[in-house]
């Protein structure tokens, strides 16, 4: 088999990494093994983690939410360089949001008013879009703090590749200024049609608010627009925070990873993500396949002769069971590989005995990563 | 249809939404469903929602996307889209396309729509409401994001934001229907590993406390059996270490690892049961393989009355 190029050598060459994949691949794990390893490669590594299971989250010393670092004890047996750390941090949505909103907004009644919002709430605490933010928000605010070599970022759960990376945007759109103005007067917005670019006249607009009204309320409306102001005092910080994220992620000390698992419909998912990081221009760093059944090659001389012909009958029929898979496997991964071709790296994380929620866990798909296995 | 039979009750309802983290075979679990529904007469669809048309893939289908296409005998599906459903919510309400167009294909409109916290999966599950009433039954293969939690929760949520008008109507019909244990059932599909059983549990309990669903029983996916009896794996054990003999030890322990998280998942949700449905050593998940799957569901839950 042909050796393609090292992963871990070409993380090593990067400041931020960022593991994306459909869900239940093992970004999350594959998150902290990569970091795991750069830390015992003598860098000073984070890891940001999106709610982690509860046994992977004591490993990592992340039993509390919030949004501060917990630094981790390497293991010592495999450390290279001493330099080298390893923090953990498990993004919270509702509180990096509430915190946020109390740098931003400096008079207490306003902040109360705002945090007291019943669709800042809702907003808040749901999954969609904001915890997509937060992600990157977050990633810009370390990467700016300047403490770590490499930070390495496990992305939300989202169906959808690269969603986190416009949700950003959609926010702007939405907390955008010009809106915010039609809603709360929409005569106003007449004699500025032009500029914010809404060729309809003022009756269209009333019409508008009038559709508005009807599907869902007036209360609601009145809702919306009482969080879109109070939200206004942030606009400038999300507005300009957005464009600089979006800087940020095309350079070239970025690499995109991508995790899949060998099964068709991940891998599927993992041929979409692909194309999509290479449509929007943002630096691929290369594929991990997680849980590859190791290459089977097998014959029945390899039973010992003193099993009786029941239980080698039921071996033979399990190793073929295996085999199946692990031909499935190898298929995906080669799949992958042509499609990055040489100068990408794939690596391929063994399926283990158990699966991995611990440090010594951790610690053997890092060395799997490495090529140490 | 003997009342008795858990099977045959589960499939007498309106609406079967199955939920549970990514990757843990959602999509298979909804379609076995559907066959085993579409067999006692029932009209089925399986909506999944803005997927990338899973449903459709495995059957070897082109994409569905938001179409209710029928699949197989009884079977239909659709892949909701947040957008059309938006625009097919709109529209009953105000009922002119040309007004629709002026005021939704607005840049302006459209980004505030897109961004506006919870739209997308109200619509969304307003039009699995929709499609309740055109059905025998719904199976909704949930989104793994938030383990589909934002979905079911945000009818109450709407409802509790609005206080007048067509919204709230419909938020509150919504919001009854998954509530009616008559007509709905929640299912949480899992695998016997230890971060999806974990989730699986925590997801229970806000289920049942946070939400209060009506929760039918738990689906444990991709059970690796034991083949061999404790003598047998004695003479494994001992035997030096071939290929073939490390496979058979990894094999075996995974077995080991199912059977351990499957006793973890009875106890934790006990008296909820817990339906095993085993490994498919296949390369290619098609049709076949569902259909193995659903004679495996229908032996056990059949056997449980």
């Amino acid at each position: 088999m042909t050796k393609t190029i090292d992963l871990l050598k070409a993380a090593s060459a990067k400041k931020i990494i960022i593991c994306c994949g459909s869900g239940g691949v093992g970004k999350t794990t594959t998150a902290a093994a990569v970091a795991l390893e750069m830390a015992r490669r003598g860098r000073k590594t984070i890891v940001l983690t999106i709610d982690p299971a509860k046994r992977l989250a004591t490993a990592l010393g992340l039993e509390s939410l919030g949004d501060a670092p917990k630094r981790i004890a390497l293991p010592a047996e495999r450390r290279e360089k001493a330099s080298g750390s390893l923090d953990a941090m498990m993004l919270d949505t509702k509180t990096t949001f509430d915190r946020l909103i109390e740098r931003h907004v400096k008079e207490p009644e306003r902040r109360a008013s705002i945090l007291e919002n019943r669709l800042y709430q809702l907003m808040s605490s749901m999954i969609a879009g904001s915890q997509e933010y937060m992600a990157t928000e977050k990633l810009y605010e370390i990467y700016q703090g300047g403490l770590y070599d490499v930070l390495i970022l496990d992305t939300p759960p989202t169906r959808h590749a690269l969603d986190f990376l416009e949700a950003p945007q959609k926010m702007i759109n939405m907390t955008s200024n010009s809106l915010l103005e039609w809603f709360l007067k929409p005569g106003l917005f007449v004699g500025e049609a032009g500029l914010i670019g809404l060729g309809v006249l003022k009756k269209g607009a009333e019409k508008i608010l009038s559709v508005f009204d009807r599907i869902a309320g007036f209360s609601f409306l009145r809702e919306l627009s009482e969080m879109l102001s109070l939200f206004s005092d942030l606009l400038g910080g999300f507005r300009q925070r957005a464009q600089a994220v979006y800087e940020l992620l095309r350079r070239d000390f970025v690499g995109f990873l991508l995790v899949t698992s060998p099964a068709s419909v991940s891998v599927q998912d993992a041929l979409f993500f692909h194309r999509k990081i290479d449509h929007a221009k943002l630096p691929f760093l290369g594929f991990v396949v997680n849980r590859v059944h190791p290459e089977g090659i097998w014959s029945a001389s390899g039973l010992p002769s003193d099993f009786p012909p029941a239980l080698r009958a039921k071996a033979v029929e399990r190793l073929k069971n295996y085999e199946q898979l692990a031909k499935r496997d190898q298929k995906a991964v080669a799949l992958l590989r042509k499609l990055g071709g040489k100068g990408t790296p794939c690596a391929t994380i063994p399926l283990f005995e158990k699966d991995v929620h611990d440090l010594s866990g951790l610690s053997k798909m890092a060395q799997a990563l490495a090529g140490e296995t | 249809m003997s009342p008795g039979n858990p099977l045959d009750r589960l499939l007498s309802r309106r609406l079967i939404i199955v939920s549970g983290k990514g990757g843990v075979g959602k999509t298979t679990l909804s379609l076995a469903l559907a066959l085993l529904a579409a067999e006692r007469g029932r009209k089925v669809i399986v909506a999944e929602i803005h997927s990338e048309d899973q449903v459709a893939h495995i059957l070897g289908r082109p994409p569905v996307g938001h179409h209710e296409t029928q699949l197989l005998p009884g079977v239909s599906g659709i892949n909701i889209l947040p957008k059309k459903s938006f625009e097919e919510y709109v529209l009953l309400q105000i009922r002119f396309k040309a007004l629709y167009k002026a005021v939704f294909e607005n840049k302006l409109v459209q980004n505030f729509v897109e961004a506006t916290p919870g739209l997308s999966d109200m619509v969304s599950i307003g039009k699995v409401y929709a499609l309740v009433s055109e059905y025998d039954l719904v199976i909704v293969d949930a989104p793994a994001t938030g383990h589909g939690l934002a979905l079911l929760e945000i009818p109450t949520i709407v409802s509790r934001a609005t206080r007048i008008g067509p919204l709230k109507g419909d938020a509150d019909r919504i919001d009854q229907l998954l509530h009616d244990a008559d007509r709905t059932q929640v299912l949480l599909a899992t695998l016997p590993e230890e971060m999806p059983v974990t989730e699986a549990i925590e997801m229970n309990r806000s289920l049942e406390k946070r939400l209060d669903l009506p929760l039918g029983p738990f689906f444990l996916n991709q059970v690796e059996e034991e083949a061999f009896s404790p003598a047998e794996r004695r003479k494994i054990d001992q035997a030096p270490d071939t290929p073939a003999i490390k496979i058979l030890k990894l094999m075996n322990a995974r077995a080991d690892l199912s059977a351990e998280y499957s006793d973890r998942l009875d106890r934790e949700v006990r008296p909820r049961p817990v339906i095993r449905l085993p490994f498919v050593y296949s390369p290619q998940f098609g049709l076949e393989e569902i259909r193995l799957i659903a004679s495996a569901i229908q032996k056990q839950m059949e056997a449980e009355s």
